[in-house]
This record gives structure tokens, sequence and C-alpha cells, in this order.
């Protein structure tokens, strides 16, 4: 599991959880991720907004399948780079 | 047996008074080009939401200007009010229900000050998402002025 800090302005709103979602599909791993304890499938839209995700929030990422480290590591750097 | 071969069918109701336009006239990338599903905009003459199907809240962002729905059949409906209302933080938007509830089509689901949104520069326009594209088998709606909670077209699902 990966550790990341949300840093968007705005959360993880509409748009940023598209782009999350569309590379998350894309994907053959399982991918989730946790916040308090709660695991939420970042295939699902309706999940990551769900989230309800702002600015500071800590989540989880927790990847299984193949390449899960370079899936990891995609993901971490999608995150990153949401800054609206 | 016959029950896994039979058609769903939702309804969709106007969820606000206004124009039904098509998804690829939506001022943001993000809906135009269907990044988080298949559906269709409102351009609203009013601030009152309303929910288009029965079924269940599963989302509300914390600033209120979107809500998920999973009506009654299963489908995920996302309305998202305007184009970067995120921004406003939640100021002109007065929600009136909870992650949980249950709804009625028809029920009163957000209240938005549509002249604080307007002031502060964002569109009104409104998408209406189906979230989970595998269940789309296709929609069907018409590119008129409606009423709120007149019937305004469907859903055939999976």
């Amino acid at each position: 599991m990966k550790k990341v800090v949300i840093k968007s302005e705005h959360g993880i709103h509409a748009r940023p959880a598209s782009q999350i979602v569309n590379y998350a599909q894309k994907s053959p791993c399982e991918i989730f991720f946790i916040k308090d304890d709660n695991r939420y499938n970042a295939k699902s839209i309706m999940n990551i907004m769900g989230m309800g995700l702002k600015k500071g929030d800590e989540i989880f990422i927790e990847v299984t399948g193949e390449e899960k480290e370079s899936v990891e590591e995609a993901l971490l750097k999608l995150i990153e780079s949401i800054n609206a | 047996m016959l029950g896994i071969f039979k058609k769903k069918t939702v309804n969709l109701m106007m969820p606000i008074e206004g124009q039904v336009i098509s998804i690829e006239a939506v001022p943001d990338p993000a809906f135009s080009q269907k990044m988080l599903g298949d559906g269709f905009a409102i351009k609203p003459n009013s601030g009152n939401v309303y929910s288009p199907v029965s079924g269940k809240i599963v989302q509300r962002f914390p600033t209120n200007h979107a809500i998920g729905i999973e009506s009654t059949e299963g489908l995920e409906v996302l309305i998202h009010f305007g184009i970067n209302t995120v921004e406003l933080n939640g100021e002109g938007f007065k929600n009136h229900v909870e992650v949980g509830d249950y709804i009625e089509a028809g029920d009163l689901l957000l209240t938005v000050d549509i002249d604080y949104v307007k002031d502060h520069e964002k569109s009104l326009i409104t998408p209406i998402v189906f979230t989970k594209s595998d269940q789309i088998k296709k929609i069907v709606v018409d590119y008129s002025d409606f009423e709120a909670n007149q019937k305004c077209g469907r859903v055939d699902m999976h």
C-alpha cells in the first residue's frame, strides 16, 4: 500500500475523479483507495467522488494484480499532478 | 428464468425546469468527452433540483454541487449542478438529502441560488451522467423544454 496526500485545491471532484477512474479502468489490476478504514473502488466514479476527498486528506492506495508497482507509481504521480 | 432476460427501462423525470441539451454541448471536456460517462445536460431556468429517478442517494460531494443516485433498477445517475461550481465551496447550494436516504422521483434534492452562481461567472449547465457505462444499452432523451418532473427520456439497461 502507498500513502498519498491530496494536494488539489478543490479536492477530488468530478474532473479529477474522472482522470483517476479512467486510468484505473484501463488497468487489469484491482485498485482500491482506503480512507478511515473504508475501501473505495477506484474504477467507480461514484465511489471516488463519494469519498469527498478534500485538500490535505490522506489516503492509501491498494493495488492487486500484475505489475502492481508500476500501477501504484502511476497513480501516485497522477494524484500528485492534480492541482485544480 | 425469463426474469433475467427482462428488459430494464428507467424512465427519466426532468430534474430541473429548463432545456435538455446534448452532453457534448457542455462547456467542460470532462463531461462533453464523456469522461464521467454518457448522459445529457440541462440549461436550468430554476435552482430547484428534483430526483429524476426513484432510488437511493449514494454520493454527495461535500460542496453539495454533485449528487449521486442509484435507481431502484440499479442505474447510477450523477447530477452535477453547473460547471466549475466546486470552486464555490458550497456557497449558494442547499442540500436536502444525505447518503443512504431513499428517495422517490420528484423529491427535492437540492436548492441552488442561481443568481449567486451566475454572479460568480459559473455556467449553470448541469450534466446528468450515467456513470456505469456497462449498464447502458440506450439513452433516449427529448431535446426540448420541460417543467420539472415531466418525463424527459429513458434509459434502457443491459
